[in-house]
């Protein structure tokens, strides 16, 4: 073997080993997601919360094997250009199993623990009162054809989006966040909210049965998150890029990421008056508020942005209250809403910015375009889709068994048969 | 289903390259997927038409600690 042969092989094995990692990282966003939901849970449904988030990234995993990845690759041109027939995509193709020249499954791999966050987004926003199969037809939906055709219109090197308007969004705030929060939203507006949560319109907070575990795991997402961020990055042997092609390395996502954790939890803090649920939601905020532009932020920027997302954070879910929608984790302020925020903020932070060569310069227009673009392409389906599941009566689970909790009726086990009371009987109350 | 003699020039590796099997064998995995989503529909509906008739969900008797029937 040549030594340009050593040396190719050795690029070949830590490109893999790159992604491997992300992978493995991206894992503990579910982990953390589910232990987030099962804390924010009644204890009369937090076998249920653990199951469903365990059944989405099953779900959605393989979902995007059979077709999600196709979707990728072909869509990228829609609706500007043709489909492109994007064969070497299909699930039967060469190019698609064990190979000696293709790395094409580390990189499907890591697609595919994005699509399941997006999955996992809207499962902590619709807990207690959804039908988990039908959560699950939303979820594949969503994860495998959806936020991909965005990610291929948005975040991809050959995008309409980067190509035609100038788009520039380095950490997918747009194709995952604010796909998933808008299809979500669309979403809550037909399930309703949970029983008792609105008493002649006035909302009442439905406390989570374990807010330390919660918190755990949002901690746990903030560690997935550097998997997420790094998994954002093209490794090559010529070094780092963003997925648009310019420049970048991993040195800039590190003052990026933990500037907008730091800045999102300090400006939550302070607007939400030290409540813990949306204080540690704010170093979500904070991250995704900054992550357009995190490859090129100056590091007191993103802190400046971050807090700010931080300190509306709170108030965007106090606005969708209004409309009588119960997001039970903040999912659409945090996800949807400071995406929206961030992208706006971007374009007019960033602009100026040259993309590569024949593609326009990053611009508000370009941004918030895309922006609202990517929020139509999330809001309309899960609105759709949501609204047949619930003229089929398939959406929502019966009320009694809403009272009753879900633990009790579909998941044959006992979270906690020594201590927290398990359920809530007709007796002890209404809600 | 070896698509290869040897480990010499190769490329795609895994079970039946180049021939219909990688077909068949998708078509069955996503048979299997909807499978799964019937089966935890008829669970589904099972579990709450047995909660709202207030029987058990499981037969046999209850194991220590879980609650009691709604």
């Amino acid at each position: 073997m040549t030594p340009e042969d050593t040396l190719a092989s050795m690029e070949a094995v830590i490109t893999d080993l790159f992604y491997w990692v992300s992978i493995a990282l991206m894992i503990c966003i579910h982990a953390g997601f589910l232990a987030y939901e099962v804390g924010a849970s009644r204890s009369k449904n937090v076998l249920a919360a653990a199951m469903k988030n365990l059944l989405t990234f099953s779900v959605v995993i393989a979902t995007f094997f059979f077709f999600g990845w196709w979707f990728y690759n072909a869509f990228y041109a829609f609706p500007v250009g043709a489909i492109d027939s994007a064969t070497a995509a299909l699930p039967w193709s060469d190019d698609m199993g064990p190979n000696s020249t293709s790395v094409t499954g580390i990189f499907w791999g890591a697609f595919a623990l994005f699509a399941a966050t997006t999955g996992s987004i809207m499962s902590g926003a619709v807990l207690e009162r959804i039908r988990t199969s039908s959560f699950l037809i939303l979820t594949t939906v969503l994860g495998s054809v959806v936020w991909i055709i965005g990610a291929a219109w948005a975040w991809h090197g050959s995008g309409w989006l980067l190509t035609e308007w100038g788009w520039h969004d380095f950490g997918a705030a747009g194709c995952v966040h604010l796909i998933a929060g808008a299809f979500t939203l669309g979403v809550l507006i037909n399930l309703g909210p949970r029983a008792g949560r609105f008493i002649d319109g006035k909302a009442i907070t439905i406390p989570p049965h374990n807010l330390p575990l919660t918190m755990l795991g949002l901690m746990l997402i903030f560690v997935g998150f550097f998997g997420f961020l790094m998994g954002c990055v093209v490794y090559t042997n010529t070094g780092y890029f963003s997925i648009f092609g310019n420049e970048t390395n991993l040195s800039a996502i590190a003052f990026s990421t933990l500037m907008g954790l730091a800045g999102g939890i300090l400006g939550a803090y302070v607007s939400s008056k030290g409540e813990p649920f949306w204080t540690i939601s704010g170093g979500l905020a904070g991250v995704i508020s900054v992550a357009p532009g995190m490859d090129l932020y100056h590091p007191a920027l993103a802190f400046i942005i971050a807090v700010v997302g931080g300190l509306i954070v709170p108030s965007i879910g106090k606005l969708i209250e209004k409309f009588g929608i119960d997001d039970v984790v903040g999912a659409v302020s945090v996800h949807g809403g400071c995406a929206v925020y961030g992208l706006v903020v971007s374009g007019f932070v960033l602009w100026g910015y040259p993309n590569l060569e024949g593609m326009p310069a990053i611009n508000p227009l370009g941004q918030i375009g895309g922006m609202l673009v990517l929020t139509a392409l999330g809001f309309i389906p899960g609105y759709l889709i949501s609204l047949a599941l619930k003229k089929a009566k398939m959406l929502r689970i019966p009320a009694e068994v809403e009272l009753a909790g879900l633990d009790l009726s579909e998941v044959p086990a006992t979270p906690y048969p020594e201590g927290i009371p398990v359920t809530t009987l007709k007796s002890d109350a209404e809600v | 289903m070896s698509p290869i003699d040897s480990w010499g020039g190769t490329a795609a590796v895994f079970t039946g390259a180049g021939t219909a099997w990688p077909v068949i064998f998708t078509i069955v995995a996503v048979a299997l997927f909807v499978g799964f989503l019937v089966v935890m529909i008829n669970h589904e509906k099972h579990a709450y038409v047995s909660m709202l008739k207030h029987e058990p969900v499981e037969k046999g008797p209850a194991v220590e600690g879980e609650p009691r029937a709604y």
